[in-house]
């Protein structure tokens, strides 16, 4: 789509009514834009509908002599006039009178032309000025636009660190509320002591059904014997036994996955088992918590 | 069959070719062709048959040295010459301004079709083609076509044209835009 503004350029400059400058500036666009080149082109064909209605006129004959003799010598000065020349000696003196009137008209001819010539350099001198200051207004145009290019690209830089710093910060939050999400889920038991010897015995059991791990730590335990292992148990309704979920030393904090996956974990206990523990529980229960 | 082969198939087309090729006779061929109508276009614009003569003889060097810049997607090869041949003719009548010598500016009256009967020369698919033309500028109002008409003819600036016709610059340019989209539009692809 061609704005109304370029297309009142086009119209202006297909009738030659532009400047120097605005006509430069026009065949400047044109040569970037196909399409203004069309229109261009297509307001030619208006501009010459005038020209299809001027009467036809026939140039004098001569001058298709004059023309071609031009183009075959390759040059584009003004043609030479012929000169006659007289054919008998008796009218030499009138021969030579019409040489000097001739040469004149001639020089007169060519210092008419010298004019026209000198009137087209100094047209020709004036409009290369012109589209000189055109090119150095374009220029300094062109510096401020880098200039101003500069700025923005700065501006947009820093725009785009902070926006990578918001996005980090959203991050962290998204990593946090899943944090929170996963403690949430966690279940937590504490397991009581069903030990005569040591009621005070304890531990608390922090289990993610999610990753099908848990934590556990335990609280003045007695130490086992050496031949024997506390071994953790986790009691699933979807199975016939308990799971086990592995030995562990009273005296740490013990990280455990159990055997087999879990689906609910009503119930979780720790019994006392040979070294190394057992498949199903096989000692008697010292711990036990929902 | 592509528009731009259609306008290659046309003889001017095909003889502005070989003339870019530096064949002289298609020149020639080009110039018996062309020289009535360019001729009258400057005796018209310069009111003076001897300046219309140099114009004419500019006209066709630059036809002879630019041939081969003929673009035959942006326009029929009679409206690149008629665009070469105004140029050159209205260049020569702001010359003669510069230097005082100035023609009595033509008195432009609305352009009318020709009472010369076609002659031999001018065959029937040129004055079928000013048929087109008369019906496309009779297509655009009076005021549009005035200020074309001396914007064409006179070689006067927009502001001197605009002092012609007694209308405000910007009106002057409205109307010039108007009428030339409208006249682009209604010859579009018939000549």
């Amino acid at each position: 789509m061609i704005a109304e503004h370029t297309e009142e350029q086009a119209s202006l400059y297909v009738l030659g009514l532009l400047d120097a400058h605005g006509a430069r500036a026009f065949e400047a666009a044109m040569a970037a834009d196909p399409e203004l080149a069309a229109l261009t082109g297509s307001l030619e064909t208006g501009a010459a509908a005038m020209a299809w209605m001027v009467p036809p006129r026939d140039p004098p004959p001569a001058l298709r002599a004059r023309i071609m003799d031009q183009i075959k010598r390759g040059d584009t000065a003004p043609p030479d006039k012929v000169v006659p020349f007289p054919s008998s000696t008796p009218w030499l003196p009138w021969a030579i009178a019409a040489c000097f009137a001739v040469m004149a008209g001639w020089m007169y001819y060519d210092t008419y032309h010298l004019h026209l010539l000198l009137d087209s350099f100094t047209y020709r001198d004036r409009r290369e000025q012109a589209e000189l200051n055109h090119i150095q207004v374009q220029r300094l145009d062109l510096q401020n636009n880098l200039a101003d290019t500069t700025i923005k690209l700065s501006t947009m830089a820093q725009q785009k660190a902070a926006a990578e710093a918001a996005v980090d910060a959203l991050r962290n939050q998204v990593a946090a509320l899943q944090t929170r999400d996963t403690l949430s889920q966690l279940k937590i038991a504490t397991l009581a002591s069903m030990l005569k010897n040591a009621p005070h015995a304890t531990a608390v059991v922090a289990w993610d059904p999610t990753s099908q791990r848990g934590v556990l730590q335990t609280l003045h335990m007695p130490a086992a014997s050496a031949n024997q292992d506390y071994q953790l148990w986790i009691i699933d309704p979807s199975y016939k036994a308990p799971v086990s979920a592995g030995v562990f030393d009273p005296a740490s904090r013990s990280s455990f996955q159990p055997l087999h996956p879990i689906s609910k974990a009503d119930k979780f206990a720790v019994s006392l088992e040979k070294k190394g523990g057992s498949v199903e529980p096989q000692g008697p229960i010292v711990l036990v918590g929902e | 069959m592509s528009e731009e082969t259609a306008t290659l198939e046309t003889p001017e087309a095909t003889l502005l070719q070989r003339v870019a090729r530096g064949d002289s006779l298609a020149f020639d061929q080009l110039y018996i062709r062309w020289s009535p109508m360019l001729y009258g276009l400057a005796c018209k614009i310069l009111n003076d048959p001897k300046e219309a003569e140099d114009a004419l003889q500019d006209g066709f060097v630059h036809v002879w040295h630019k041939a081969s810049s003929y673009d035959p997607g942006r326009s029929s090869p009679t409206t690149w010459a008629y665009m070469i041949f105004r140029n050159k003719a209205i260049d020569r009548l702001r010359s003669l301004d510069r230097r005082g010598r100035g023609l009595e500016r033509i008195a432009l009256e609305e352009p009318e079709h020709t009472s010369r009967s076609a002659g031999p020369e001018e065959g029937a698919e040129s004055s079928e083609r000013r048929q087109v033309v008369k019906s496309a500028l009779q297509s655009i109002p009076p005021d549009q076509r005035e200020a074309i008409s001396l914007a064409f003819f006179s070689g006067l600036t927009q502001t001197e044209i605009a002092e012609r016709i007694g209308a405000p610059l910007g009106t002057v340019k409205a109307r010039i835009r108007r009428g030339m989209l409208k006249l682009a539009d209604v010859l579009k692809g018939k000549l």
